[in-house]
């Protein structure tokens, strides 16, 4: 690595000076440090022989402090959520140091966007000791049968040139179409849409991905019986229109992990003034710890056993003493609660009401029945219940975490059946909505507009429709076959054949974020080509034939941070560039353009425009809305010179900020004041006044709480045949749910081998898979296994011992943390974990999550379900110590 | 007297302290001049969690400076704990000394390092870079007087069951403590 640090030799040098040739011994280790290497400034300050002694100043502050260098605003570009501002401190080309937004005074009305520790890690994800510098062949690989493919992995590297790489993969390319076709091409991406993918379609097209992902099986409730899109259209209230609530229900959501930045100080904020929080899930989580919640401890995957109790009693309290359940709006707003508010042409003549009551299987929903599955004690659903009624002032924000699980069709609608039995939408103190990403505390309509780069005009379409789902993408590669719906059309599912022969990756990381991780190894061990561009030896590239190295945002003309969705509403930040290319590294557009030149195609004209050419075009269209909240204009302006000097070519315009100004920080932010017109409309107001006005987008233009619509789409996938939903919320147990944790798959009596419950809760060591990797982050954030203290002591674990889980799919090893804040039978395994196979003894020593899941025994709707698995744990014999694990993560290059 | 204060009944534990202080400082793995430790207390599922996130507390009695025979560690003109690097012999003398466990060696260079409570960065106006990387702006350095002056009405500690006894080095620390850090029984937790 040509960037190692600077600080440590130099001091390294210095200090043999006063102790001779021992610290010399030492030197090999200072790689550990992070390249700062300040100009030629010296080190601290030496006093020797002076009369008094003088404190120590760092490189990075003096150089700060001397203005060496420029603050650059830069990327944070991870889907975890939070969309903050970072700055890099650039000295001669090279970072010495980051932080956080310091652009204006800090309050809570305009508050600095702080990033978490991971925005503040990001010089050392860029610049870590595992990059990429130039492009790697695998030793012992052959074009076109892959050589020895089982050494994928574990094979050696050996630089290879950049021009070597295109015609290598490129023929490579050529082989498998012409010999194979366009189906033999994987694509295991989320997106379709990256430039890797443009090269496979002017080629003829690539089998791709469909999934429901992060959203699970709230992916199918837009536009079917809530009329929404819980996931993109922040339907959510705002910090304002929040104001009044005086409960806030965290409900299987744990904002301080997963919604890092803002969203806990905004949160914090209304604790300060006196609203209260409760905590429902698995685990007392790091939200509940922080807002000294009410803790309603429920198991993975029994949700809709517990909330099916929940209604039970509301519909028991209201019978009792009235006032528990809004009525009004169930009748006038909803469809299907209950006899009397079927839909004329309902398929099935059953209702959630006589459902909750035991009409049809003769079981009441009651809190004893609920007990014994969900684990929460029975005076704690009547209390929840009681929580829920309509006078009470409650929002209720959930997550998707509950709804990633085999089995969880109905948790979205029966989460969203309880709002509406308490009547908590459209109402002031009222709140029934997702809380997640950046919206977390503060959901509602963006005050930008994102600009379009113009990049995607030419995009090649895929010629292919196949979409292989998530829950069987790796298996069904392996098995060469999957169930068609024509992705996200969701139409009734058809088997077709597969024959996969080469493997392009690049930005996601399929191989640990699938089920499946250990059917993924072997599906890349078996076919012709595996090729990946990466900036880290991530697994996607360790088991590659050809890496080709790519830039990172750090290395080229920025773009807004994560347009559109994911971005904080108030603020709007665009990161810059602030490094050159690192070694040989190359954008993923550049290595596109270059193999569909050596192909025959023009990849000029696929595109386009450049890296600056798209950020003029992204920041020149991006808007602002005006005071009114109603207009919007530009948010920049931009001269005719600031335009030349961008590298871009474009018409100067007006706007709110000029450019110049506007690129020192890379942000606008909007000041909010009580009254002002940038609050969210309160969610379901409208609606609620005059639902007939204001339809949703269901059928029936109502909340549908009964819909065959919903029920008949679900049931068509066909990925389980023997699975079916109703029309209705119900329970259902789960597969590798608890009851599977008893032998014989009912509860009570013996429990299996595999009696523990995982789930996976994002973690602030990473974003998904991203980071995982960072040692600042892993010694910050150690990612042990949580697991309850008498399980432990049950078990003769130890805090802080090795342990390994496994199950038929895979084992993994790391540390246990007995705790006392998790469910008995319940671990709780953070999400992030890269694998990091040890191949003699058949063990991930990253403890990747997915070496554990399986995308056997899928549900009906094909809901990927990662987020739950049964594993068994036992005390691990070998050695493993967290160092041990570090090394294994950042073994270098080459 | 200048020193810290901390918040802990906002702290979410989320660790940018100690990463910040690890970018400013270059440090080596396992070498963190500031740190944070969670802990719990009760059984389940009656629990609570509480984090403490400590740096140097430049105390009024320091250890670390008595104990130092090189004369590399001093207290400075501003009252806080500062140390010359180039006297530094790197003998642990204040490593063992201290109760908070603040002074570290950097093996790479065999020297001590610790939190210096960012003080170049402060006599040129700006804020220590814990203060200004909390994200729930929990961390506050300055006046302890008005520090207690601005935070009038909150219970203000340098003692806590997960503390060692202020009596022993007079720490420049103020915590508001969460309620459960006040608890008598506790365990730290692997986070």
């Amino acid at each position: 690595m040509s960037d190692e640090s600077c600080i440590a030799s130099k001091e390294l040098s210095r200090r043999t000076f006063v102790k001779g040739s021992a610290a010399a011994a030492t030197a090999t280790a200072s790689a550990a440090l992070l390249g700062s290497c300040a100009p030629q400034s010296g080190t601290g300050t030496s006093t020797k022989g002076s009369a008094s002694p003088v404190a120590y100043v760092c490189d990075s502050d003096k150089a700060i402090i001397e203005g060496a260098g420029t603050w650059v605003p830069v990327s944070c570009w991870h889907n975890c959520g939070g969309k903050c501002a970072n700055y890099a401190y650039v000295v001669d080309g090279k970072v010495i140091r980051q932080k956080t937004d310091d652009t204006h005074e800090d309050s809570i009305l305009y508050p600095q966007q702080r990033s978490c520790p991971r925005g503040h890690s990001q010089r050392q994800h860029v610049l870590g000791p595992d990059r990429v510098e130039y492009p790697m062949k695998r030793k012992n690989w052959e074009p076109h049968t892959g050589g020895d493919k089982s050494l994928r992995g574990r094979d050696e590297w050996e630089r290879i040139s950049v021009d070597e790489a295109i015609e290598l993969v490129t023929e490579e390319l050529r082989h498998a179409y012409e010999t194979y076709g366009a189906r033999s091409v994987l694509h295991p991406g989320l997106s379709g849409m990256t430039p890797a993918c443009a090269v496979l379609n002017l080629m003829g097209g690539h089998v791709g991905y469909w999934g429901t992902g992060s959203e699970g099986t709230f992916r199918f409730t837009p536009s079917v019986y809530y009329g929404w899109n819980t996931y993109l259209q922040n339907e959510g209230n705002d910090r304002f229109t929040m104001q009044g609530t005086d409960t806030v229900v965290f409900y299987g959501c744990n904002p301080v992990w997963s919604s890092a930045g803002l969203p806990s100080y905004l949160l914090m904020n209304m604790k300060r003034n006196g609203v209260e929080f409760v905590s429902v899930g698995p685990m007392y989580d790091a939200s509940a710890a922080a807002f000294d919640a009410t803790w309603v401890p429920v198991r993975v995957g029994t949700d809709c056993a517990f909330l099916a109790a929940v209604a039970y009693e509301m519909l028991r309290l209201d019978g009792e003493r009235g006032d528990v359940i809004d009525w009004d709006f169930l009748h006038r707003c909803c469809v299907g609660f209950d006899a009397e508010s079927m839909p004329a042409d309902a398929k099935v003549p059953e209702n959630f009401k006589d459902y909750v009551q035991g009409v049809y299987d003769g079981i009441p929903k009651t809190p004893a029945w609920a007990s014994e599955i969900c684990g929460t004690p029975v005076e704690q659903i009547t209390w929840f219940a009681e929580l829920l009624a309509k006078d009470n002032k409650v929002t209720l924000g959930y997550s998707y975490a509950p709804a990633r699980q085999k089995n969880a069709e109905s948790f979205p609608q029966m989460i969203i059946t309880l709002g509406c039995m308490g009547g908590h939408m459209g109402r002031e103190g009222h709140g029934w909505s997702s809380m997640n990403f950046s919206f977390a505390g503060n959901d509602g309509w963006k005050l930008f507009k994102c600009g379009s780069d113009g990049t995607s005009a030419n995009f090649p379409p895929n010629p292919l429709d196949d979409e292989i789902s998530g829950c069987e993408f790796w298996r069904a590669v392996r098995d060469g076959k999957y169930n068609f719906t024509a992705g996200k059309k969701y139409q009734p599912g058809q088997e077709r054949d597969l024959d996969i022969h080469l493997i392009y990756m690049d930005s996601s990381a399929f191989t640990q974020t699938m089920e499946d991780s250990s059917v993924a190894i072997e599906v890349l061990r078996s076919v012709d080509f595996v090729v990946t561009n990466s900036f880290t030896m991530r697994p996607e590239a360790r088991y590659a034939d050809i890496v080709l190295p790519v830039t990172t945002p750090w290395e080229k003309p920025g773009t807004v941070a994560m347009s559109g969705m994911f971005h904080n509403r108030e603020f709007f930040f665009a990161e810059d560039q602030a490094i050159e290319p690192f070694g040989e590294s190359k954008s993923d557009t550049w290595w596109a353009v270059k193999m569909m030149d050596e192909l025959g195609f023009d990849g000029a004209s696929v595109f386009p425009v450049g890296e600056s050419q798209a950020r003029f075009n992204q920041l020149s269209t991006s808007q602002v809305v005006c005071e009114d909240g109603v207009t919007w204009e530009n948010l920049i302006s931009f001269t005719a010179e600031e335009i030349e000097a961008m590298g871009a070519v474009g018409e100067p315009q007006e706007g709110r900020i000029p450019y110049t100004e506007f690129a020192k920080t890379g942000t606008y932010q909007i000041e909010r004041h009580e009254g002002d017109n940038y609050g969210a409309p309160r969610t379901f107001e409208a609606f609620r006044a005059d639902p007939e006005g204001n339809p949703r987008a269901s059928k029936s233009g109502k909340i549908e709480i009964y819909s065959d619509t919903f029920a008949d789409m679900i049931n068509g996938l066909g990925y389980n045949a023997e699975h079916r939903i109703k029309p209705y919320p119900t329970y259902q147990a789960h597969a590798e749910g608890y009851e599977e944790t008893f032998v014989g798959g009912a509860i009570g009596g013996e429990k299996g081998e595999y009696r523990f419950q995982v789930f996976n809760p994002h973690y602030l060591r990473s974003s998904h898979a991203t980071l995982g990797n960072v040692s600042w982050l892993q010694e910050a954030w150690l990612r042990p296994v949580f697991m309850n203290a008498q399980d432990a002591k049950d078990l003769g674990i130890e805090d802080g011992d090795a342990v390994e889980l496994y199950n038929d799919n895979g084992r993994g090893v790391l540390l246990a943390s007995v705790t006392n804040t998790i469910m008995p039978g319940t671990l709780a395994l953070p999400h992030g974990g890269w694998i990091s196979m040890n191949e003699e003894a058949g063990i991930d020593e990253g403890a990747c999550e997915n070496i554990l899941t399986s995308g056997a025994n899928t549900s009906v709707s094909g809901v990927m379900g990662f987020n739950s698995c049964l594993v068994g744990v036992r005390k691990h014999e070998g050695s493993y110590t967290l160092e041990y694990q570090r090394a294994r993560l950042e073994q270098p290059v080459a | 007297m200048l020193g810290f204060y901390y918040d802990s009944s906002v702290c979410t534990g989320c660790r940018t302290c100690v990463v910040a202080c690890k970018d400013k400082n270059d440090l080596p793995a396992d070498v963190n001049f500031r740190r944070v430790t969670t802990f719990e207390t009760g059984e389940y599922p009656n629990v609570r969690m509480y984090h403490l996130s400590l740096a140097c507390n430049h105390c009024e009695n320091p250890a670390c400076v008595r104990a130092c025979s090189s004369g590399a560690l001093f207290v400075d003109d501003d009252g806080t704990v500062q140390f010359d690097n180039d006297l530094c012999i790197g003998c642990e003398s204040c490593v063992k000394a201290c109760p908070y466990g603040e002074p570290q060696i950097v093996p790479e260079l065999n020297v001590m390092r610790k939190c210096n409570s960012c003080k170049p960065l402060r006599d040129a106006g700006m804020n220590p870079v814990c203060v200004d990387a909390c994200p729930m702006r929990a961390i506050e350095f300055g006046d302890l007087d008005e520090i207690r002056a601005r935070h009038e009405g909150e219970s203000l500690v340098a003692d806590l069951p997960c503390l060692p006894y202020s009596t022993t080095t007079a720490p420049s620390l103020l915590v508001h403590p969460k309620d459960a850090a006040l608890e008598e029984d506790y365990k730290q937790t692997i986070l």
